[in-house]
């Protein structure tokens, strides 16, 4: 008796094929006698089912256990077992076609068979779903083509010809054009299929915009830390330098200073003025070092006071407003009045830095405007300093917060304003970033408040 | 005022400078190049004030401070910035003065502890 379900054993016939028979049918058989080595293995195996009284049979196999019912009776004075399978693992039977369909329709990865010109044959809902078509669309004549943009003709082609020479492509990265237009980054591998003397490709989609995102993110945090890197090292240098510049500074200043108190020449103007000279050269010059100073404390901690956003931005807005308007530059600002944690005389000093900024950019200019909004968004503090002044263009953008990069004409900017700015914001926690959204120069100064609420 | 005034600079030139700009204001200076000597003053004299730059081949100017044993206003005197980090500095509230010098803060310190 040999059924899909039950395998009939009989003594003295040991081989697996004469044992059960047609031991194709009965699924889960090769469970059965798998463990079984050799035919010693498989004698003494049908002597215990024939001879003790066994019950039930349980066979481990990778798909769970097998549960066998065994039952024995003689007949024609020979005894034979009939295995019965009782239960069997929920995917067993399980139609292939079945099987491969629901692998098709709820994959992840998009997939898709089309013919060698192009022209889809069939599509399963993850590759509609990056390509953004309805699968009626994709059916009506649809090709490969259509959606992929003109500059990947070269990459195109070499795919195709690795397709005729090893019958496989890819993977590779390409971009596909979607229904609403926009592109959307794709990895696909494939293979050439022959069926019925007619050629097929079938693809294996992935869209893999979030990793190029994440790859693009990872890109601009590497980016970060190289600056962070050359900050600290410059920092480290100002450090140095600070000191032994500050050194002969005191001493012209010193004898600038008692020089004019001395005041004995015979043109005591001209030596007031030379006096003065000296004196302003070395203040100058001490300004530039301290602002080097400051770079090389970006690391050091430093504490935070809680302080309404209004008072540090009025201090800024009333040092700069005189100078803006004497010029006839229009300075506003908008200011919440939330209590934030910040270094309020470095934060001041940030946005005097944009206003001065903003201002050297536009003087002269008609209907000059600089405007200053703060607010608090998603716990974070937003300082927006804008300017009537067209954006900068990419070049200047790319290198504006490296430490000595100006575009002011020689003698009016250190090049430090902006890359100081960003060591405060840093420090605070936050950054400052040029907003490429807007047409006009805009900075925005983030870093978190900080404060319980 | 009681007591006088010390400067501590491993710099000849500045100690100079600031002898004649502290006498220009009709205060005498003592200066000292070599902190050692200087600690060595300054534990066997009456002291007002103390000027003392913070990096020196020797030692620092917050290590100098916590060498001497006195009651006198003491002042760290810097180019760098590194003396505003310092925890010893920090702990004993000590004012620190920028190079270049100001003689008239200077000046204004010293009279602050004379009167």
């Amino acid at each position: 008796m040999t059924t899909e379900r039950s395998i009939t054993l009989v003594k003295g016939l040991s081989r697996p094929a004469a044992l059960f028979g047609l031991t194709g049918i009965c699924i889960g058989a090769s469970e059965l006698w798998g463990g079984l080595h050799d035919d010693v293995a498989l004698d003494s195996f049908v002597q215990r089912l024939l001879d003790e009284d066994v019950t039930e049979l349980r066979i481990e196999s990778p798909r769970g256990i097998i549960r066998w019912s065994v039952s024995r009776f003689t007949e024609e004075g020979r005894t034979a077992a009939i295995l019965v399978l009782a239960d069997r693992a929920p995917e067993l039977g399980w139609p292939r076609e079945e099987k491969t369909r629901s692998l098709f329709e709820s994959s992840q990865v998009g997939l898709n068979l089309c013919r060698m010109d192009g022209r889809w044959l069939e599509s399963n809902p993850a590759f509609l779903h990056i390509i953004g078509y309805a699968a009626e669309e994709a059916d009506s004549g649809l090709t490969y083509w259509e959606l992929t943009p003109r500059e990947y003709d070269e990459q195109e082609r070499e795919q195709l010809a690795s397709l005729a020479e090893t019958g496989r492509y890819g993977p590779y990265e390409k971009e596909f054009i979607r229904k609403d237009g926009t592109r959307i980054p794709v990895r696909l591998n494939g293979f050439l299929i022959k069926r019925d003397g007619d050629e097929f490709i079938w693809s294996m989609i992935e869209d893999i915009s979030a990793e190029r995102a994440l790859r693009e993110q990872i890109e601009v945090e590497r980016l970060k830390a190289f600056q962070a890197s050359r900050l600290a090292t410059l920092g480290e240098m100002a450090a140095g330098f600070a000191h032994e510049i500050n050194n002969p500074l005191t001493v012209i200043d010193g004898y600038a200073t008692l020089l004019r108190e001395l005041g004995t020449a015979e043109d005591p103007d001209l030596l007031a003025e030379a006096c003065d000279s000296i004196n302003d050269a070395v203040s100058r010059i001490s300004h530039i070092v301290g602002g080097l100073g400051r770079l090389s404390r970006i690391d050091s901690a430093t504490y935070l006071a809680e302080v309404p956003l209004s008072e540090v931005v009025g201090d800024a807005v009333r040092l700069t407003l005189r100078r803006l308007q004497h010029h006839g530059v229009t300075l506003t600002a908008e200011c919440c009045d939330t209590v934030v944690a910040c270094q309020p005389i470095e934060l001041s000093q940030v946005i005097i830095n944009l206003i001065n900024n903003a201002f050297d950019a536009i003087k002269g200019t008609a209907s000059a405007w600089v405007r200053v909004e703060c607010f608090v968004r998603d716990e974070e503090v937003r300082i927006v300093v804008e300017d009537s002044g067209t954006r900068p263009p990419p070049e200047v953008a790319a290198r504006m917060f490296e430490p000595f990069f100006t575009t002011k004409p020689v003698g009016e900017g250190t090049g430090l304003g902006l890359s100081i700015s960003q060591g405060i914001l840093v420090q605070m926690g936050g950054e400052l970033e040029l907003d490429i959204d807007q047409p006009n120069t805009c900075f925005i100064a983030r870093f978190p408040v900080g404060v319980a609420q | 005022m009681s007591g006088c005034v010390v400067y501590i600079d491993d710099e000849p030139m500045i100690c100079r400078v600031v002898t004649l700009g502290l006498r220009k204001r009709g205060i005498d200076v003592i200066t000292f190049t070599d902190p050692c000597k200087a600690i060595e003053y300054i534990q066997n004299t009456d002291v007002a004030v103390v000027f003392s730059d913070y990096r020196m081949p020797q030692m620092t100017g917050s290590e100098l401070l916590q060498t001497i044993e006195t009651t006198a206003g003491f002042y760290i005197v810097t180019g760098g910035t590194g003396a505003f980090d310092d925890p010893v500095l920090k702990a004993h509230n000590c004012r620190i003065l920028l190079k270049p010098l100001d003689f008239d803060e200077m000046a204004a310190l010293v009279e602050e502890a004379g009167s």
